[in-house]
């Protein structure tokens, strides 16, 4: 079982002895077991997909009959309004960059630590970057371009993307390390910490509202106790983010540490013995050990948390409804808003599809990154 | 591994009890709110606005619960989600087994494209779709249905995939005994490829019993009626500022009353999620 | 592998017949005679609390009084409509009653702000009314002039309007008095000006520790209607008249920025407070004035006579002239009868006859301290005999809103959001200023750019 890989669904079992005809059965077969499904998520996920870009070419009102064909203007205004492309604009400073990454990239070409695909990839990119997109500015006398609430979205999503992923990948990890043992006691833990992810997420932004809450909350009532001031952690523009993660948290981790336990449960206990031989302690061996063998499945809850993390809506639309001051704005609230509020359906699914191209970008990105590690 | 539990030392011994004891402080500290939610939920409201400490309820009500149960809407909504996820998991586990049967055991042409093609699904997030399925089932008229609820949670090409590498992990002489042809197959599939996947078959179901009992987007944009919405989105209606002022027991018993079902599932069928995790999901 | 798992499957039984038993039950109980509307509103959930009642003396706040209406018109209308509440929680209502239209299925009635009238009216999406109102005997000309203003597109009415509410002070004499803030008669002292203002609010601080303002100041438009108050009674506007530009960026804006901020950063009111919490201080007897809508004087009533409740003597004011020119913030809630895909003439007919019964019962909602829309009932001596009706007479005639526009609950969140900036983050009046501007003109223009 260790050995099944995605790429092993492809390879054909012996079936030399078929005759055509049969094989024209098996794919016949094939087709019919794959129908339901696939007519289910062709309609609802691939079709969606393309007519939420044709929405997006559109001004698109939620209601009403208004919808009127408009080409890329809603990209246009989201992202390159009041921008202008220059040659000469910064034009030492990006030839430079472009330069000093070519020659960084030839160097590790040359030292074998990358190899050239990557390398000509990379320096696409680089292309792409320095003489392209630095190229441009805000025009003449413009103090604004793009879309400023987008752009602030974007960065509180990936303010929260930052914040969560490490702690939920790290909390979920040492819990698993913690809890891998086969004493009785530990089964009743791991339910403890699995349960929170069975709520909903109106149940946990209830609890955590309350928790948190300056006046009535049991974390204030418990800092009554040492003296301490009660914090007002929602409605705190620097607060508000860190203790969304930590409801995040909270509700999740569980998650992420079920996968790591079926992870750890696959590493031979013989390694284990082995390194003890050697004299390892408890530290060496994680770090020798548990985390190089964990590799696999600690990429696949990184890339899972990524994802999850970009799609974080109902924590946010529950618990501040994206104030104090809009520092808990994220992407997805912004696209509902703008759809929903705004009724604008045609630039809230150019946002949409702007949110789906960078999270494909990233787990691209990631994946990609691992492989040319192990390769 | 079990080396680690004969505590060989003393040194040792400190090791092992310190852990129990830092568990044992992180897991009261975890479960302390859901304490003190119960509580809060057990207390009459007038009692709570005044004041919402203690993590035992005294004075003690059930009248919180017994409005619940009563007048609220909370019943409905537990039955719509009911409704919804259960036949979201039955479908799910029907559509995702038989194409998952498909690519690891049917050998046909254009099998590796179709895979590529229901894999890269999983990097389409339903957040992306949400508008153009809301004109599309605005399109149809068919807003405030279960069928709008269920129909496009049924596109989790993830549990094509955990069934496809379970299916593939399952010895292949089991079926190569009999010649099998298109109504075999599905023979085979019910009778012998079925019963053997109960454990993966438990796992996907519980996976996504949960996250269709969690949806929120979704139902939050699809049911305009009351009586449609999700437990999910119902108890986030309550949550409204000017909800919060009064009735904080019943909002608490309504937590609890929407939780605990679900909750003793997990319990009873607890042991299936990480085996099923092993089984497929190592990605 | 072969045993069947009794105990998985035994639970999984259990759960589908608990689901299944439960929903013939909620179904079957709407197969009623007659004709039935649906009632689109918010103003809370409480048909549990008010379940079956029908006397209209026991209701008490918006909730109650508007669920006992209906419950009343259930029962005792000889036409044999049933009015089915579907009651939406406030935050998500527009959005709901948006995606309603959206689905081809629009409510038979929905409830709307004077505020959200313009994008309904100007699509053609709510039916006008003139001739519905005067078959069925409602009189267009007893409404008062500010709400018919409200209930009116483009010369043709649109609405039903049910209430003008404005923002109002309510005061706790007795920290007021603690204050020395009180006359002769034992009657507030109010300031009459900014400079009185900020002297009165240091001596509630000096001599009673306690703040003089308790106003919601985020997850909430509370500030944008305090600023918008202050804006008019300096006599500027914040929007030119047609609503085709927002002019926040103004004298006038500065000043009013500039109240708020001196209120925040010398703690007179708290930075940190909600809705919710706005009110629990209020009550706990912690700040001296509480600036809210007229929306609360019933509710607060009841509880000053509770002496659970610290506060105790509470009375409500006219918002206070503080500059040149007599204002407060006002909004109207009004009913309108969306058009429907497949208007069905026995609907129509049915929600103007409950229209009908609204209006003849508008004292009812007046109970709740909002103002009535009929000149008749402004002027009955019922209206007067309610509690602290005497005390807050000119804010009928010094009430204003802001002028009908495309988005403008949209342009409520910006607003609120980059007013909140300058105490929250110190962003400077300037940009504030500018930026509301700015992104209020985008989304007036229909489209940001």
């Amino acid at each position: 079982m260790d050995n099944v890989q995605p790429a092993s669904i492809a390879a054909a079992p012996p079936s030399s002895l078929k005759s055509v005809q049969e094989r024209f059965a098996d794919t016949i077969a094939g087709y019919l077991f794959l129908l339901p499904f696939v007519v289910v998520y062709f309609l609802f996920r691939i079709y969606p997909l393309f007519r939420g870009l044709y929405i997006s070419l559109h001004e698109w009102e939620l209601v009403g009959t208004h919808r009127e064909y408009v080409g890329l203007e809603n990209y246009r205004s989201l992202l390159w309004n009041n921008l202008q492309w220059d040659i000469p604009y910064q034009l030492i400073l990006r030839v430079a960059g472009l330069a000093l990454t070519a020659v960084v990239l030839w160097w590790l070409v040359r030292r074998d630590r990358i190899g050239r695909i990557a390398a000509v990839v990379l320096f696409v990119s680089a292309v792409a970057i320095f003489a392209g997109i630095l190229g441009l500015h805000p025009q003449d006398g413009a103090a604004r371009w793009g879309d400023e609430l987008f752009r602030e979205a974007a960065k509180n999503t990936l303010y929260f993307v930052v914040l969560s992923t490490p702690s939920i990948v790290i909390v979920g990890l040492l819990l698993a390390v913690a809890l891998n043992r086969p004493w009785p006691i530990m089964g009743l833990f791991r339910t403890i910490f699995f349960s929170s992810y069975i709520f909903s997420v109106s149940v946990v932004t209830l609890i955590w509202v309350m928790v948190l809450s300056p006046r009535q909350g049991i974390l204030a009532h418990f800092l009554e106790i040492f003296g301490a001031e009660p914090i007002a952690w929602l409605t705190d523009k620097d607060l508000a983010m860190p203790a969304i993660v930590i409801t995040t948290l909270w509700w999740t981790v569980g998650f992420n540490m079920i996968l790591f336990l079926a992870g750890l449960q696959d590493i031979p206990s013989e390694v284990y013995e082995a390194a003890k031989l050697d004299g390892a302690g408890p530290l060496v061996n994680f770090f020798r050990v548990t985390l190089p063998l964990l590799k696999r499945t600690t990429v696949a809850v990184v890339v899972l948390q990524v994802m999850f993390s970009f799609q974080i809506f109902g924590q946010v639309y529950l618990m501040t409804r994206g104030g104090p001051a809009g520092s808990t704005r994220v992407l997805v609230l912004e696209i509902y808003q703008t759809g929903f509020r705004d009724w604008m359906l045609g630039y809230a699914s150019a946002m949409s599809m702007i949110l789906f191209l960078f999270m494909l970008g990233t787990s691209i990105v990631q994946i990609w990154l691992t492989q040319e590690e192990e390769a | 591994m079990l080396a680690q539990v004969i505590p060989g030392s003393l040194r040792r011994r400190f090791g092992t009890w310190s852990l129990l004891g830092l568990l044992t402080v992180v897991s009261i500290v975890w479960i302390a709110p859901i304490v003190w939610v119960i509580a809060m939920s057990l207390k009459p409201n007038s009692v709570l606005q005044v004041s919402t400490r203690g993590l035992i309820p005294d004075p003690f009500t059930l009248e919180n619960y017994k409005d619940i149960l009563n007048v609220s809407d909370v019943p409905r909504w537990f039955a719509n989600s009911m409704v919804v996820s259960a036949s979201t998991t039955i479908l799910t586990l029907v559509l995702a087994s038989l194409a998952g049967y498909a690519f690891a055991r049917i050998p046909f042409k254009g099998k590796k494209l179709m895979y590529i093609f229901v894999l890269s699904g999983m990097m389409v997030p339903e957040q992306a779709v949400f508008i153009p399925l809301h004109t599309m089932f605005s399109a149809w008229e068919m807003h405030n249905t279960y069928q709008a609820l269920v129909l496009p949670r049924l596109a989790f090409p993830l549990g094509v995939f955990l069934m496809a590498q379970f299916f593939q992990a399952i010895p292949q002489d089991i079926e190569e005994a009999s010649k099998l042809d298109g109504a075999n197959r599905l023979i085979v599939y019910a009778r012998i490829m079925m019963p053997l996947s109960i454990p993966a078959l438990t796992t996907l179901g519980l996976f996504t019993f949960v996250l269709t009992w969690n949806d929120y987007l979704w139902p939050l944009v699809s049911a305009t009626r009351t009586d449609m919405y999700t437990l999910t989105v119902g108890l986030g209606s309550l949550q409204g500022t000017f909800a919060q002022t009064e009735g904080l027991g019943f909002l608490m018993a309504s937590a609890v009353t929407a939780s605990a079902p679900i909750l003793i599932v997990f319990i009873v069928f607890q042991r299936y999620i990480i085996q099923g995790v092993r089984m497929g999901g190592r990605f | 592998m072969k045993k069947p798992n009794w105990k998985a499957f035994l639970v999984f039984t259990l759960l589908v017949a608990m689901a299944a038993s439960a929903l013939p039950a909620l179904s079957t109980a709407q197969a009623q005679e007659g004709t039935t509307i649906t009632f689109y509103r918010f103003f809370g959930g409480c048909s549990d609390e008010y379940a079956g009642v029908t006397d209209l003396a026991q209701a008490t706040g918006e909730c109650g009084i508007i669920q006992v209406l209906t419950n009343n018109f259930n029962a005792e209308n000889e036409f044999g409509i049933t009015v089915e509440t579907q009651n939406i929680d406030w935050f998500t209502y527009y959005d709901q009653l948006s995606s309603t239209f959206a689905g081809g299925n629009p409510p038979d009635i929905a409830v709307l702000h004077r505020l959200s009238l313009f994008d309904y009216a100007s699509r053609d999406l709510v039916m006008a009314l003139d001739e519905g109102f005067e078959q069925f005997g409602i009189d267009v000309n007893d409404f008062t002039p500010n709400a018919l203003d409200a209930a009116s597109y483009d010369g043709t009415v649109y609405a039903m309007p049910w209430d003008v509410h404005a923002l109002l002070w309510h005061v706790n004499v007795d920290l007021m008095a603690e204050a020395g803030l009180v006359d002769d008669n034992g009657e507030p002292i109010l300031p009459t000006s900014r400079a009185e203002l900020e002297e009165h609010a240091q001596l509630v601080k000096e001599t009673t520790g306690k703040r003089y303002f308790s106003m919601a100041g985020v997850d909430d438009p509370m500030v944008v209607r305090f600023f918008e108050t202050i804006v008019w009674q300096q006599g500027s506007d914040v929007f030119d008249e047609e609503g085709t530009q927002a002019m926040f960026d103004t004298d006038a804006g500065r000043e009013a920025l500039d109240l708020l901020l001196w209120i925040y950063e010398n703690n007179h009111a708290a930075k940190d407070a909600d809705y919710s919490v706005s009110e629990q201080d209020f009550l706990a007897g912690e700040a001296a004035v509480m600036i809210n809508g007229t929306w609360v004087v019933d509710s607060y009533n009841a509880q000053a006579a509770n002496p659970d409740t610290p506060l105790m003597s509470y009375v409500v004011r006219d918002f206070p002239t503080l500059y040149d020119v007599p204002a407060t913030w006002s909004d109207s809630h009004m009913w309108v009868m969306p058009v429907q895909p497949d208007p069905d003439p026995a609907k129509q007919e049915a929600a103007l006859q409950f229209l009908k019964f609204l209006y003849d019962n508008n004292l009812q909602w007046a109970r709740t301290g909002h103002m009535p829309i009929r000149t008749s009932v402004l002027a009955s001596a019922e209206y007067e005999a309610l509690p602290h009706r005497s005390e807050y007479v000119e804010t009928a005639s010094i009430a204003r809103a802001v002028p009908p526009a495309p988005n403008q609950r949209g342009n409520m969140d910006v607003i609120a959001e980059e007013l909140q900036a300058s105490w929250l983050t110190g962003k400077d009046a300037e940009s504030v200023l500018a930026d509301i501007d700015y992104r209020v003109n985008e989304l007036l223009g229909g489209r940001r750019r």
